[in-house]
């Protein structure tokens, strides 16, 4: 095993974080904050945060691709950092995060095409596949997800926001909703439908779902 | 809300039985298919907000990252690794896995500048030392500041004051030769380039044979070459660049592109040729360093994408 000191610098950026890397609020609320005012130090954040963001995307992706010639991992974080850091291109800083997540994915692919890799590859089964690239929902993507659903969640009525997180969230059997929330079973099972179908007229959720790939392009 | 719509929005909670119902419903009446397709993508959605289990190749690569880059250690986080260690204990293939995964990152931290480098010459920023400096601003309130005491002018501040005055001086003049100089200028930045091999000279204090002394005496020679005020405004020869450059050559053709001084020379050469504006003689040494994976292939990377953008410039 590689020792851990070899490792360790990698998260030397990372653990001058005020915040985990997935508190996508704070960093939403930075972002707000630096578009109101453009005061450096909270671009100073942002820039080093945006940093840790796209290397941990990078890095997380390229486990999966073994070794890749010198300097190649620089060179792709440098490709998407430079891309991600057009702040000026963000039209809703609020949802900056969001914004982020789809250029970060994009300008990935590009520059993976671009990658220089010493040992043979399979090429056309990777580039013509996305998906084997893709092996599964990486932790920092089902952040942005849970980060929508709260957002989302946080939208629907009162009445419908109990029974729909107990429901859709914690997968709570409905006579168990029943008896928490003090409505009939049938009334309990009325909500849950109207949640669902109010999530799924959700924009921000829907735009998430289908940046990861879990709902269909509209 | 009528009945069948509800039966489909909640498709996944219904009976086996109900299910069969509404799929018979559903090919009755295709104008339902639709929502029935839309809501199961939705609860698919839902599913897919908690950690897969068993865990998938993302899960394990997340766990791999979550190790090496320091992730804060949260309740969430411990059981998502809980749940990891268990299925590596259980299953030696999934383990070996980890283990290659965890190779392949100390290569690449190995090949690759370190992120506060790295971030320094993406951003031009210079972080302060010590990590402690963004927490402060990171939106937390300021701690209180003690009142400002009255200054009071004894020589020893007078000289302070001075020597700032003239370090916020020097900064002016330091960024005013920033902005005159042209950009290939500030990209070649071939005042950094003596800086590289004083590594070299610190293993041993003479260079260790022939090309290494070449190299050696191509450096000095650029450093020669640069003319400048107080380190600012820097300018150089072109004559004596170019013999610079002929002396690189020399050394590439003595120690083949493939020795460590080969690919420094090449990438040396790069940065003067993209100087002087020869820029086919640029991206045929950066490129050989690019291609040949050079200590510097990064760098000649981002030059080569400048050339390139240059080059589509001009073509338009």
């Amino acid at each position: 095993m590689p020792s851990t000191n070899r490792l360790d610098r990698l998260g030397t950026l990372a653990r001058r974080l005020p915040f985990p890397l997935e508190d996508f609020d704070a960093v939403n609320r930075t972002f707000c904050r630096w578009a109101a005012r453009r005061e450096d130090a909270d671009l100073e954040l942002l820039e080093v945060w945006l940093y840790c963001y796209v290397q941990r995307f990078v890095v997380v992706r390229l486990l999966h691709l073994g070794p890749l010639g010198a300097g190649e991992t620089d060179r792709i974080i440098g490709q998407i950092y430079d891309r991600a850091r057009e702040f000026d291109k963000v039209a809703e800083p609020e949802r900056f995060t969001h914004w982020l997540s789809v250029v970060c994915k994009n300008t990935y692919l590009n520059a993976l095409r671009r990658r220089y890799q010493p040992a043979a590859l399979d090429e056309d089964a990777l580039l013509d596949n996305p998906v084997d690239a893709e092996p599964g929902l990486y932790e920092m993507d089902r952040a942005h997800l849970r980060h929508a659903l709260a957002e989302a969640f946080r939208a629907l009525p009162q009445s419908l926001r109990d029974v729909a997180r107990m429901r859709l969230l914690e997968q709570r059997p409905y006579d168990e909703i029943a008896e928490a929330t003090g409505h009939p079973l049938p009334t309990v099972r009325t909500y849950a439908a109207k949640a669902v179908r109010r999530l799924r007229e959700d924009p921000n959720l829907r735009a998430t779902g289908e940046a990861l790939g879990l709902l269909p392009a509209e | 809300m009528n009945t069948i719509e509800q039966q489909l929005l909640l498709y996944s909670d219904l009976s086996p039985a109900e299910r069969e119902a509404v799929d018979a419903y559903v090919q009755e009446h295709p104008e339902w298919a639709p929502l029935l397709e839309e809501a199961q993508a939705l609860h698919a959605l839902l599913r897919a907000a908690h950690p897969a289990e068993p865990p998938d190749a993302a899960a394990l690569a997340d766990y791999v990252a979550d190790r090496a880059l320091g992730a804060p250690d949260t309740p969430e986080r411990r059981t998502r690794h809980a749940t990891v260690e268990a299925a590596l204990a259980a299953d030696p293939a999934l383990s070996r896995r980890a283990d290659a995964m965890t190779e392949t990152l100390a290569g690449l931290a190995d090949a690759s500048a370190t992120p506060l480098a790295h971030f320094e010459q993406l951003t031009g920023r210079r972080l302060a030392e010590t990590p402690g400096l963004a927490r402060t601003r990171a939106g937390a309130p300021a701690p209180d500041r003690p009142p400002a005491r009255v200054l009071r002018w004894h020589p020893l501040r007078l000289a302070l004051a001075a020597s700032l005055a003239l370090g916020v001086l020097y900064g002016a003049l330091a960024l005013a030769s920033h902005v005159a100089q042209p950009e290939r200028a500030l990209l070649a930045d071939l005042g950094e380039l003596p800086g590289d091999y004083s590594g070299l000279r610190l293993r041993g204090d003479a260079p260790a044979d022939r090309t290494s002394d070449r190299y050696a005496l191509a450096l000095d020679a650029l450093d020669d070459a640069r003319t400048s005020v107080l380190g600012l405004f820097p300018s150089y020869d072109p004559e004596a660049l170019d013999a610079v450059a002929d002396q690189l050559r020399e050394v590439v053709d003595a120690s083949g592109e493939t020795s460590w001084e080969g690919l420094e020379a090449l990438y040396a050469l790069g940065r003067i040729r993209l100087y002087q504006g020869r820029d086919a003689e640029a991206l045929w040494a950066l490129q050989s360093v690019v291609a040949l994976e050079g200590p510097h292939a990064s760098e000649s990377r981002r030059l080569l994408d400048y050339l390139q953008q240059q080059g589509l410039e001009e073509a338009d």
